[in-house]
């Protein structure tokens, strides 16, 4: 399970699972100790891992990465 | 505005790999997970150039990319984690590992039995492989056949 910051590249590449997040390049699990967002991000790729059942789909969870990217 | 497909290839041709493409499938492999989050063996793979202090880190060659990985201990003190990579912002992962590589956070989940147990050995690669096919022919299948060997059950992939 893959998070992805350009979801044309995940639809081009396509992972088995992935999940499309509004991030910023060089920040894919969120701002610096924000631990609630960075586990909220890890449980959302956990949860794609279970609930995923078509090859290639691609997630977009409503999480965003808050203030100014 | 967005970096795009084409922004991308359009920058890396131009700078670095002019025959550069983006690699494109129409089918992609898939296995179904059946296990228990709670017992299932969990691994990390970042793309961010993680490396550990004192190793030879990731190599930018003239913009022609590094297709080599690192192991990284998934019980390491995060203090010994550097990280090389030229083409991103590195601000955020300079002040907090987790940004790029969420060791910390999978280390909690596994803590509480969220998750099950974590595999021995993460991976780190530098995500800047414009010559993909010795990524594609030997580095990434050592890796996967490293994490099969261990009995991994799934990896979670923070891309940079």
């Amino acid at each position: 399970m893959t998070v992805t910051m350009m979801k044309d590249v995940a639809l081009a590449v396509k992972p088995p699972r992935s999940m499309y997040l509004k991030f910023p390049f060089g920040s894919p699990m969120g701002r610096p100790g924000d631990v609630q967002k960075q586990t909220a991000v890890l449980k959302a790729m956990l949860d794609g891992l279970i609930t995923i059942d078509t090859p290639g789909m691609i997630l977009e969870p409503s999480l965003s990465y808050g203030g100014d990217a | 505005m967005a970096a795009t497909i084409e922004s991308v290839e359009k920058v890396v041709q131009e700078n670095y790999v002019p025959e550069f493409h983006y690699l494109k499938y129409d089918t992609t492999p898939f296995q179904p997970f059946t296990k228990d989050l709670a017992s299932a063996k969990g691994a990390l793979i970042t793309t961010g150039g993680v490396f550990l202090k004192g190793e030879p880190p990731f190599q930018d060659n003239y913009g022609l990319g590094d297709p080599s990985y690192r192991e990284i201990p998934s019980d390491v003190d995060t203090k010994k984690l550097m990280h090389y990579h030229e083409h991103y912002d590195h601000t955020n992962a300079s002040k907090d590992i987790n940004c790029i590589f969420p060791i910390e956070r999978m280390r909690q989940l596994a803590k509480e039995g969220t998750i099950g147990p974590l595999a021995e050995t993460f991976y780190s690669f530098m995500g800047f492989v414009p010559i993909a096919h010795p990524l594609l022919t030997r580095t990434a299948p050592q890796v996967a056949r490293k994490l099969k060997k261990e009995l991994v059950d799934y990896v979670l992939i923070a891309p940079v």
